[in-house]
């Protein structure tokens, strides 16, 4: 049993959170603004942190700050603020997630599961034989053909398979669409390289939690993809 | 500071003291250059001075003689007040001070006329004369007064000493009555380039009487030689009067042809020949041995009946040992002996006199104590007016200096020319200090009248120039230059060059105009250009820009500025739009969660009743387009803003369209349209921001599923022409299209305003306002129901 703490300053919200994430399991503990979590950190043994940034009393970012001096749990950053910046500075003072509002529940059930699981089960796993890659929750096993992201088996075709074979090989190096094909095919695509964005894209479907925003396979756009291996945590 | 005032007092002291011994050592040196000091022996150098003295002495004498005679001294004709004052013309000009000699003039009577020898009494009274003759000017003596005047000085004779030396000049009366009267009877005369004399007829003096008389008519007979008959024998005239005077003790030498000079002893036991002394004691002698002979006095054997003036020129000392030319060949000697010090002297005195000078230069201005150069009292006087005063000064001092020079003796000669000299020298010292000052001073021109005038002038003018209208100044200018122009045309016309030198003035004058107004209405142009072309921070310079021009460019500047600030407030205030609308959805978007968030709740429960679950689904799709809205409107006030930062990369544009592709491929196909795109197979690299411009991309094709008609098919081409990219995108609009294409890119205006879709109808603007922003353009096309948009970039050649 994992204890999940949530701290947003406006109380449907959190109640709501609590809602989904009672179908999960976990215990449940709410704050209203920065304070009151740090006090319930101080008394309670918490696994996870669902923080709000625009609160009274003690924002977000500070609790944040704050609370990084004592504790490691995954905290994952739920906010109005869209902007990249935003996002940027949140990553950099130390979150694991961020999550914009208006979420989707599911995906915020998503997130939560697998900042847990990486948190407790794999955040110490080291990997591992030659044969076995890992990135992030992203796990492969070359000799037993497995793949499972956050500790799930993933099913892949063989194509997607070989393709992510190539990007776990080579974490956070871009190739192109050519490129990928001539590795995984050993031959020249002559027009075909089109195929490859598709591939990616239901790749990102089986790994990613939220493919419109991915968190591993990532395009850069004009020269092709990389697998990010940034550690978020 | 170094420059001390003792220092300062030194070198000032040196400065004049080694000007003065330069100016001498350099003088000096020339002059025994130009006498040859420096090439002939010491010995040569010696005689050639005195023998040069000698006979610059000989040659003025001549020459005196020869202006008096052509003024026609000699003319009988010529009455004897016009004589005096001619002579008296003649003394003043021939100043004895600058010879060795001096003249005297004797009638028939042998009673002296005049003499120049101002030391003698006669001299004093020819000054008498001259003060007479020159007084009385307008009432000329007559005979009687003259005579009376003569009578009136006849003691004042004291003539005797001189007698015995005396130059014979051969100058006298034409003596026409010569042949007449004298050896034409007695002589037996055959041929007329000869005369003869029978020695038979004369005593050996009175031949040479006869000799010396017709020699003194030499010239005017023609005659070449005079021959002397001795029994039978005839000699040559002056071998004959050689071995003749020889006879009766008598010394003849001769000159240089023109001269005789008859010598002889008065009394030959007792006295030595001064030739003879000579040879015997060269020591005490300038010249050589022969010019020492003691002169013959011709006048004892004069006729008297024939000459009826005679004239003497005595060297001035008498010739004797120990006299003037011994005393400038010792002087000569020196001279030779210390010819290398001379200049050396000189030269030292140069290098001395020139660091004294700079040194007085580069201290000018400074005082002890202070660090800042002073100007004096002579620095608040104009450069212009200060410089012609002490040049003006100094040329007016040659005036009496000259006066002084030309009537005094060399003591004060030399003592006014060193005195000048000084003067000359500290003027320009004074000068160069002062101009030195002015320069450290920065002060240099600003400190002149030209300046001044030119700036009071200028003052006025401009004015006077700007209170005209433009029109009547072109006008003004236009006249003048044609008055000028026709001036120089007549001139021509009169051959006067000076018209062809205004009229190339003119020439040069319009050019320069025309230059000057070019380059300043090309300055406006430019100014202008900026303007229209929006760079309101470009400002015409106003400096460089005159009169009309300069005002017309200030107008311009000062729109400039408006615009500026107006153009900088609208920004602030979209800026301001842009941060407001970005919190406002902030605040929205808190409320939009707990609606979606419940909505989804409230679907998972079990509804009885079939139309709550009917009325969900629409809370569910508006909260979804709410959302959307929210984030779209965001977005599109800052990508019209440009409140976006660029991080400009090279983009393959071919794998971008088909990364895009690989997106978009499954929700084309759930929509049923057939993708069809034609992408090259080499790169097209331009330079943009690949997330803005996915995101751009992203809306265009966003746009495309919305709207595009179901089964229908949607092209992509990538064409390259001519340094631009261009992507196409067409589809076939589900609805007609009642709008302009400008209509459907305004913000919050959709294909179709009845449609009530997801999708804010911000889509085709963000993507337009993000293109914009990465410097391409984007533009849409409706033809029909076929809708087309067009993104093009400049492409990135490497």
């Amino acid at each position: 049993m994992h204890s999940v703490l949530i701290c947003d300053d406006e109380k449907d919200i959190v109640s709501a959170l609590k809602i989904y994430l009672s179908q999960e399991d976990y215990i449940l503990h709410t704050a209203y603004n920065g304070r009151e979590a740090l006090e319930i950190l101080k008394q309670e043994k918490i696994d996870l942190l669902l923080l709000d940034i625009m609160m009274p009393e003690l924002d977000g970012i500070r609790t944040m700050a704050e609370l990084r001096k004592n504790y490691n749990l995954p905290v994952i950053l739920l906010t109005a603020k869209s902007e990249d910046t935003d996002k940027i500075l949140g990553l950099n003072l130390g979150a694991d997630d961020y999550i914009t509002k208006p979420f989707n529940p599911m995906e915020v059930l998503a997130r939560v599961r697998s900042q847990l699981r990486r948190y407790t089960q794999l955040g110490a796993a080291v990997p591992v034989s030659e044969q076995q890659f890992r990135c992030g929750g992203l796990f492969l096993d070359d000799n037993e053909k497995i793949v499972t992201a956050d500790g799930i088996e993933v099913s892949l075709t063989p194509t997607e398979y070989a393709i992510l074979f190539l990007f776990m090989k080579n974490p956070n190096k871009v190739f192109s669409p050519k490129e990928i094909y001539v590795q995984i095919r050993g031959e020249l695509p002559y027009g075909a390289e089109g195929t490859i964005a598709v591939h990616i894209r239901h790749l990102r479907e089986k790994i990613e939690i939220n493919p419109a925003d991915p968190r591993y396979l990532k395009a850069v756009w004009g020269q092709g993809y990389k697998l990010d291996d940034s550690e978020r945590t | 500071m170094k420059y001390s005032t003792r220092r300062k007092i030194l070198a000032l002291i040196g400065y004049v003291v080694t000007m003065l011994t330069a100016a001498a050592g350099t003088a000096g040196t020339i002059i025994l250059a130009q006498k040859g000091c420096y090439t002939t022996s010491e010995e040569n150098f010696r005689r050639e001075q005195t023998e040069s003295m000698l006979s610059r002495d000989i040659t003025i004498l001549q020459e005196r003689f020869e202006e008096l005679q052509s003024d026609g001294f000699f003319d009988e004709a010529i009455p004897q007040q016009r004589k005096q004052a001619l002579y008296s013309d003649f003394l003043r000009d021939y100043s004895p001070e600058r010879t060795n000699f001096f003249f005297e003039i004797y009638d028939a009577e042998d009673q002296l006329l005049l003499s120049s020898y101002q030391d003698d009494a006669s001299a004093f009274r020819t000054e008498q004369y001259y003060d007479q003759v020159e007084n009385t000017s307008e009432q000329i003596m007559n005979e009687a007064e003259f005579r009376q005047f003569e009578q009136h000085h006849a003691d004042e004779q004291p003539y005797d000493d001189y007698s015995a030396q005396q130059i014979i000049v051969p100058r006298g009366d034409p003596a026409p009555t010569l042949d007449a009267t004298e050896p034409a009877t007695e002589s037996s005369s055959e041929s007329p380039g000869q005369i003869l004399i029978q020695s038979s007829d004369f005593s050996l003096d009175e031949q040479i009487e006869i000799a010396l008389a017709l020699n003194l008519g030499w010239s005017e007979h023609g005659t070449e030689e005079i021959i002397l008959e001795q029994d039978g024998r005839s000699l040559p005239f002056t071998d004959y009067i050689r071995q003749a005077a020889n006879a009766s003790g008598l010394e003849i030498s001769f000159g240089n042809g023109r001269h005789y000079v008859i010598n002889r002893h008065q009394n030959p036991p007792d006295s030595m020949l001064l030739s003879e002394y000579a040879e015997q004691y060269p020591e005490d002698f300038a010249l050589p041995a022969e010019y020492y002979d003691i002169y013959y006095d011709v006048k004892t054997y004069s006729y008297q009946q024939v000459l009826r003036y005679y004239i003497t020129g005595h060297v001035r000392s008498h010739l004797q040992a120990e006299d003037a030319y011994l005393t400038a060949q010792n002087y000569s000697g020196t001279a030779y002996q210390y010819r290398w010090a001379v200049p050396g002297v000189g030269l030292i005195s140069l290098v001395l006199w020139l660091i004294c000078l700079i040194y007085l230069i580069r201290s000018a201005g400074y005082h002890p104590g202070e660090e800042a150069v002073r100007e004096g009292f002579s620095e608040k006087i104009p450069y212009d007016l200060f410089t012609c005063i002490l040049f003006g000064a100094a040329i007016l001092l040659v005036i009496p200096a000259d006066e002084l020079v030309n009537y005094s003796g060399t003591a004060v000669t030399i003592g006014t020319v060193t005195a000048v000299g000084i003067l000359w020298g500290l003027t320009a010292l004074w000068w160069l200090m002062s101009t030195a000052i002015r320069i450290r001073a920065k002060n240099l021109f600003r400190n002149t009248l030209i300046y001044k005038i030119f700036r009071f002038l200028h003052g006025k003018l401009s004015y006077l120039a700007n209170a005209l209208p433009l029109v009547w100044k072109g006008i003004l200018l236009t006249s003048g230059w044609l008055v000028l122009d026709f001036l120089a045309v007549m001139m021509i016309g009169n051959q006067n060059y000076f018209g062809v030198f205004l009229k190339i003035l003119l020439w040069i004058a319009m050019l320069c105009f025309a230059v000057i107004l070019l380059y300043q209405m090309y300055l406006l142009r430019t100014g202008g250009q900026q303007l229209a072309e929006g760079n309101l921070s470009e400002k015409i310079p106003e400096e460089k820009l005159f009169g009309d021009f300069r005002t017309h460019a200030r107008h311009l500047n000062s729109i400039g500025e408006g615009m500026n600030k107006a153009v900088s407030e609208r920004l602030k205030s979209e800026n301001l739009r842009t941060e407001l609308i970005a919190n406002v959805s902030h605040d929205i978007k808190t409320p939009l969660t707990s609606i979606i968030n419940y909505t989804d709740l409230l679907s998972k429960l079990e509804l009885s009743d079939p139309t709550a679950r009917e009325y969900l689904e629409v809370l569910g799709r508006q909260s979804a387009r709410l959302r959307k809205l929210t984030e779209d409107v965001i977005e599109a006030s800052k990508a019209s803003t440009g409140n976006i930062k660029l991080q400009k990369e090279d983009i393959n544009l071919t794998v971008f369209l088909q990364q895009l592709e690989g997106e978009y491929s499954e929700k084309f196909e759930s929509r049923t349209l057939q993708y069809l795109s034609e992408l090259p197979d080499e790169p097209v690299i331009i330079s943009a921001d690949g997330r803005l411009l996915w995101r751009a991309f992203d809306n265009l094709y966003g746009n495309c599923l919305k709207y595009a008609l179901s089964g229908t098919r949607v092209y992509l081409n990538l064409l390259r022409e001519e340094g631009t990219v261009s992507v196409t995108l067409r589809n076939i609009s589900a609805d007609m299209l009642n709008l302009s294409a400008d209509a459907l890119m305004e913000r919050f205006v959709r294909g179709d305003r009845s449609r009530n879709t997801e999708g804010s109808g911000l889509g085709l603007s963000i993507a337009q306002s993000l293109i914009q922003l990465q410097g391409g353009t984007m533009t849409l096309t409706i033809d029909g129901d076929l809708f087309k948009v067009t993104v093009r970039f400049p492409e990135k050649i490497s």
